[in-house]
């Protein structure tokens, strides 16, 4: 049992490099210097994005629904709006503090559970390709290679086109987002590994194909899945927002940062903050992810420095 | 070796392009039956087995398979409900606008992109980098119909100098192209500039620069050839951001193009519309990443040599 434990250290995420030594005392000021200023902010904005997604209801001053046709269209507090709706209310006196709050939620949500199924999806379809090889790799492959050659976002608008707009569709439309990144990395990387000593030793103590994959492989193969995912994790946002900001993704009732913006496109003359105030949060929490997963692949992935 | 990895690029983009054209007959079937969709479900069954003869939805699927795909290639592809015209007409009135700012757009793209991020390589960790990649990591971040938004607020509404929406002169352009262009010329700097920076840490760079060659030189002939090949893989990426940002742009600035033509065409099912435009822009970008893997192997001999053991 000590075997295969000893020979996860040793895997692809930090390969022994000669110059070591030398290059952490290089390292270490521009590394305190890069890791707090940017990085940390927006670890912070995005904690807040996370508080905001679990407890939007407890933030939220107001039902997101919840109209006052007597109030409507009034400025935020910073721009002269009464206390009562901070950041002001939209073209049926909704308030948009609790709108963006429940917005975000739902952006969220969908972006979560979206990148979500498309990383697992993948990366069992990378798993299946490199286990049954042969023909099933190559239609597999040739799959990744049509997704990947096709801009998605025609995809999902066909396909909205056609069966109409369902919350579960479009759930399973940002799901098959972005999964062939999975396949391909996991595909080479399973090749890559099924060589490797550690999972040759398991093999050769009679482990099946699903304890070496599920156990030992993955794990050493996770850090660069959970980079995709960060990668990956912005770019549906982006989508559901912008499927939404044209009026065919989330639907009314329901709200998100998107639809917002796009109905808040209409009143850019008078009132400006319903479509700013929505963007800003969508673009604030693309940056941030960006920022950190950027800093966490240079972190993971030593070769890249 | 040349000509096989010509024509293994080949065969993939046809096999693609063959997925196209099935997967845009399998939603046009799954989503439901035309026929009640035209009539509605109380009509007469001799009016329905009427319409159904005359639209062949009376013949085997395999049939109605290989009907369509002659409907094709002869550019058959059905009538536009919107304003009965011939949906392939109308997806071609539509182009001209949308190649106009595409290509803008993407001039723009290179433009920008390349020199910013070849700059910063060369003063890599200096005040000039830091602003070049903060640029890049906004460009790529900010979503292209907050950017426009943005702009109109700025220009048309504050300043009141550009135009919000519509096309017409050059003066209609601008936005939108920068709009689309932004995010793209954020992603070209970054990798150009990783390119360039893996290139300047090769022991050719060191040999080249123990010879004596002058630092000019050393850069333009040296040091930018090798860092082209892996640019060029993600300048045909960009293509595909700019179908899918032309989705959005042109609907935020009323731009009458194709992807305008999309959305409107979807929110009113306007399904001939929808389908044709899938199938052309599917076609095109197929064809598109064709060439440039071709492109690509023809500038990295290396490519082409090992296109016969691509698959480890």
């Amino acid at each position: 049992m000590s075997v295969p434990e000893s020979g996860l250290p040793a895997g692809p995420a930090r390969p022994p490099t000669a110059p070591r030594p030398q290059r952490a005392l290089r390292l270490v000021p521009t590394r305190m210097a890069r890791f707090p200023a940017l990085v940390v902010t927006s670890l912070v904005f995005l904690a807040g994005v996370a508080a905001v997604f679990l407890f939007a209801d407890l933030l939220a001053p107001y039902e997101y629904a919840r109209q006052d046709l007597l109030h409507r269209l009034r400025p935020p507090v910073f721009l002269g709006g009464q206390p009562e709706y901070l950041l002001g209310t939209d073209e049926l006196g909704r308030d948009l503090l609790s709108r963006l709050l429940y917005g975000t939620r739902i952006s969220i949500f969908v972006a979560i559970l979206g990148t979500l199924i498309g990383a697992v999806l993948g990366t069992f379809a990378g798993f299946v390709a490199a286990h049954l090889r042969g023909w099933v790799e190559e239609g597999i492959m040739m799959l990744v290679d049509v997704q990947a050659s096709l801009p998605f976002m025609l995809i999902a608008l066909a396909v909205l086109a056609f069966f109409g707009n369902s919350f579960t569709l479009f759930i399973v439309i940002m799901g098959i987002n972005g999964w062939e990144r999975y396949t391909r990395l996991t595909r080479g990387m399973v090749l890559q590994a099924t060589t490797h000593g550690y999972a040759v030793a398991i093999r050769s103590l009679g482990a099946r194909p699903l304890r070496v994959y599920g156990r030992h492989i993955l794990p050493n193969i996770a850090s660069v899945l959970i980079v995709q995912f960060t990668l990956n994790f912005p770019q549906t946002i982006l989508l559901e927002t912008s499927l939404s900001f044209l009026g065919l993704g989330i639907q009314p009732p329901l709200t998100s940062l998107g639809q917002m913006l796009g109905a808040g496109r209409s009143h850019l003359v008078l009132a400006w903050w319903i479509a700013v105030l929505p963007g800003t949060m969508i673009f604030l929490t693309t940056l941030s992810i960006s920022i950190v997963g950027d800093w966490l692949r240079d972190r993971l992935d030593p070769t890249l420095r | 070796m040349n000509w096989r990895f010509i024509a293994v690029k080949v065969f993939r983009a046809l096999v693609t392009m063959w997925l196209v054209v099935t997967f845009s007959f399998l939603i046009l079937r799954l989503s439901g039956d035309p026929i009640t969709a035209l009539v509605g479900d109380q009509a007469d069954p001799g009016i329905e087995a009427f319409y159904r003869a005359k639209f062949g939805l009376d013949r085997p699927v395999w049939v109605q398979y290989l009907a369509f795909f002659g409907n094709v290639f002869k550019g058959d592809l059905g009538v536009s409900f919107a304003d009965e015209e011939p949906a392939l007409q109308v997806f071609l009135n539509a182009l001209p606008r949308t190649l106009q700012l595409g290509l803008t757009a993407f001039v723009l793209t290179l433009v920008i992109g390349l020199p910013l991020g070849v700059i910063a390589a060369l003063h890599r960790n200096k005040p000039i980098d830091r602003f070049v990649m903060t640029f890049a990591v906004f460009g790529f971040s900010i979503p292209n119909f907050f950017l426009g938004i943005l702009l109109i607020l700025l220009f048309s509404l504050q300043l009141r100098i550009l135009p919000s929406s519509g096309a017409g002169g050059l003066e209609y352009m601008i936005m939108p192209a920068i709009t689309l262009g932004t995010a793209g010329s954020g992603t070209i700097a970054r990798f150009a500039r990783s390119s360039m920076l893996e290139v300047l840490n090769q022991s050719y760079m060191r040999t080249a620069s123990a010879k004596g060659v002058p630092r000019g030189r050393r850069i333009r002939w040296h040091a930018l050839p090798n860092a082209a090949i892996p640019v060029v893989t993600v300048v045909g990426f960009q293509l595909g951001h700019l179908v899918a940002g032309s989705i959005v742009t042109e609907t935020v600035f009323a731009w009458p193009g194709v992807g305008r033509l999309l959305v409107t065409s979807v929110t009113s099912r306007d399904l001939a519309v929808v389908q044709t435009v899938l199938l052309m822009v599917g076609l095109t970008m197929t064809l598109a990443n064709l060439l440039v893997d071709i492109a690509y192997g023809w500038i990295d001999p290396r490519i082409r040599a090992s296109s016969a053991s691509e698959r480890e």
